[in-house]
């Protein structure tokens, strides 16, 4: 029941706490980490150990914490210590891959801006799922490459009025907040990646052409990007993981273009999901 | 920890963002008058789920509002260690503990807050107004809005949601003995009034210089007609789409005479009344 979608990795229920002693990289109260380890807590329902890319123990706090809410956060933080762990990149990033290649688009954003909303509007224009909230990169003999992961889409209900999808049909999601799981068409093969796109969705409103549209990112603003998309940045240091984080985000900045893309807030989500697709397709 | 923050604190539509861009006018006197679109204090970015989702270990959105309450104080910690002014925040939160017994704006963070309080008959149209409500359904949630059930304030996701309770626990939370920094409080009747003399003496108590006549220039700057017609002209980002009016509305002492129901505001006003009295609100906002 609790696993992740990665190759050789052993995920195990543990009914005693880790016994874990310092130094670290990263002392905070619920949160500790160094090379090889991260160490984690969310107070009421489990501890989390996370080591060397390939074990995670997970001490659950509370009886009533149920299998599927370990899960739920088994796929957030956790995942992204182990990706870093793999020197891997793990971008907070839906990615998505368009109706005629097998090239795979990232979306991403900061949270509330609306990146899960696009995606489930580009899906519903034809586009495939592969990732919803953390998207893994790595090189491939030089080559980016983005993994498979969670192919359910987590929407508040509010969007799902927006996209018009029958919120009585859709299961909730695990974790404390009621967002509604969406299942649109996945794709699970690795692919290279063709861009990674920025969405960025400004608060104020009546914004001219020229504060609208597509921007390119490039050289050190790229890097600097893909830092701050990383899932979870703290870790990059915490876990010594800056070295490998530069070299993929160096590559990344020489293969694949990278755009923000600024969205009038008055936007639809299927009008942003046009605009990706005019684009992209 | 490097610099410590200032807390701009009010229930919502008592005069907080008229404060901020007096402050912005005040601290950035060539950049005057400023845009407000543009206010360049009280925006320290530990509201939004941007940075929490950042800095925190797990996303506010997988939380409830007890766990995110647990990991504020490291946000605001790891946070200002990448700042090297002091930095002012705008909060409309209660000021409570988290489940650990800690204060959500620990001691060590925050040096100082200024509280305004605004009449709450006048609070209560304006409220109204920006949250897209009746003033039966604001009246409710500034009296108790663990009553309101599940349907939620008109709030922008990207930011934390507010706790800001009802009029009386938030004031009262605001005056908690307590509290681990320095308040300097205010009413809003007063701040509109006698503007030279209150805001002089809150700004100088937080610590800052300035001449008079510095003040009364970032004052004029900041004047509500100024301000309308900013909005007017070019429209306020921080209007919630569904707003019922402009941000800027109408400012008045004594607005909520005229616009409340009869009886909306003698329940208001009966229910309220020990705290009006402390306030030295006798019959009504004058």
């Amino acid at each position: 029941m609790l696993t992740l979608p990665l190759e050789a990795c052993e995920v195990t229920l543990t009914d005693q706490a880790t016994e874990l002693l310092g130094p670290w990289r990263l002392d905070r109260p619920h949160w500790k980490a160094r090379r090889g380890l991260m160490w984690i807590r969310i107070p009421g329902l489990a501890e989390y150990t996370v080591r060397d890319g390939r074990q995670v123990e997970i001490y659950p706090l509370s009886n009533e914490a149920s299998a599927l809410n370990l899960q739920h956060f088994l796929l957030s933080t956790p995942l992204a210590a182990i990706s870093l762990q793999r020197g891997e990149i793990p971008l907070h990033a839906a990615t998505l891959v368009s109706p005629d290649n097998n090239e795979a688009i990232l979306l991403c954003a900061h949270s509330g801006t609306g990146k899960s909303t696009t995606a489930a509007a580009l899906c519903q224009q034809g586009w495939c799922l592969m990732n919803d909230d953390i998207s893994r990169l790595s090189l491939q003999e030089g080559r980016i490459q983005v993994w498979p992961g969670v192919n359910q889409i987590r929407l508040w209900p509010e969007a799902c009025d927006l996209l018009e999808l029958n919120t009585e049909q859709l299961a909730f999601s695990q974790g404390m907040k009621k967002k509604l799981l969406w299942q649109p068409e996945a794709d699970t093969t690795p692919r290279p990646v063709r861009a990674i796109i920025e969405l960025v969705r400004p608060r104020k409103e009546g914004l001219t052409e020229l504060e609208t549209g597509w921007q390119s990112v490039n050289g050190s603003a790229a890097i600097g990007l893909l830092k701050l998309h990383t899932f979870r940045p703290p870790l990059i240091a915490a876990l010594e993981a800056s070295l490998s984080h530069f070299q993929i985000s160096a590559q990344l900045a020489q293969q694949v273009t990278l755009e923000r893309l600024t969205l009038s807030p008055e936007l639809t989500p299927q009008q942003v999901a046009a605009t990706i697709a005019e684009r992209w397709i | 920890m490097s610099t410590s923050m200032i807390l701009l604190a009010s229930y919502p539509k008592s005069g907080n963002t008229w404060l901020r861009i007096l402050l912005s006018n005040l601290l950035y006197p060539a950049e005057a008058p400023i845009s407000i679109n543009d206010i360049r204090v009280g925006g320290f970015h530990c509201d939004r789920r941007e940075l929490f989702d950042q800095l925190a270990p797990w996303d506010a959105s997988d939380l409830t509002q007890a766990q995110v309450d647990t990991f504020i104080p490291e946000v605001y910690r790891e946070a200002l260690q990448q700042r090297q002014q002091p930095v002012y925040l705008k909060t409309h939160d209660k000021a409570r503990r988290n489940p650990q017994g800690e204060w959500i704006f620990p001691g060590d963070c925050v040096s100082a807050a200024i509280h305004i309080v605004r009449h709450p008959l006048d609070v209560l149209p304006s409220y109204a107004k920006h949250f897209g409500l009746s003033h039966a359904e604001a009246l409710e949630c500034m009296l108790a809005p663990e009553q309101r059930g599940s349907k939620p304030l008109l709030y922008d996701k990207r930011r934390l949601p507010e706790q800001h309770g009802s009029w009386k626990e938030h004031t009262a939370s605001w005056q908690d003995p307590e509290l681990p920094f320095p308040v300097y409080r205010a009413r809003y009747e007063d701040l509109r009034r006698n503007p030279q003399q209150e805001f002089g003496r809150l700004l100088r108590a937080i610590g800052l210089s300035f001449t008079e006549q510095e003040l009364a220039t970032a004052l004029e700057y900041s004047s509500f007609q100024a301000l309308q017609q900013q909005e007017s002209q070019n429209g306020f980002k921080e209007r919630l789409r569904k707003s019922a009016a402009p941000f800027f509305r109408k400012g008045v002492i004594g607005s909520g005479r005229q616009e409340v129901e009869p009886e909306l505001q003698q329940r208001l006003l009966d229910t309220l009344a020990p705290e009006l009295a402390a306030w030295e609100y006798l019959s009504g906002p004058e």
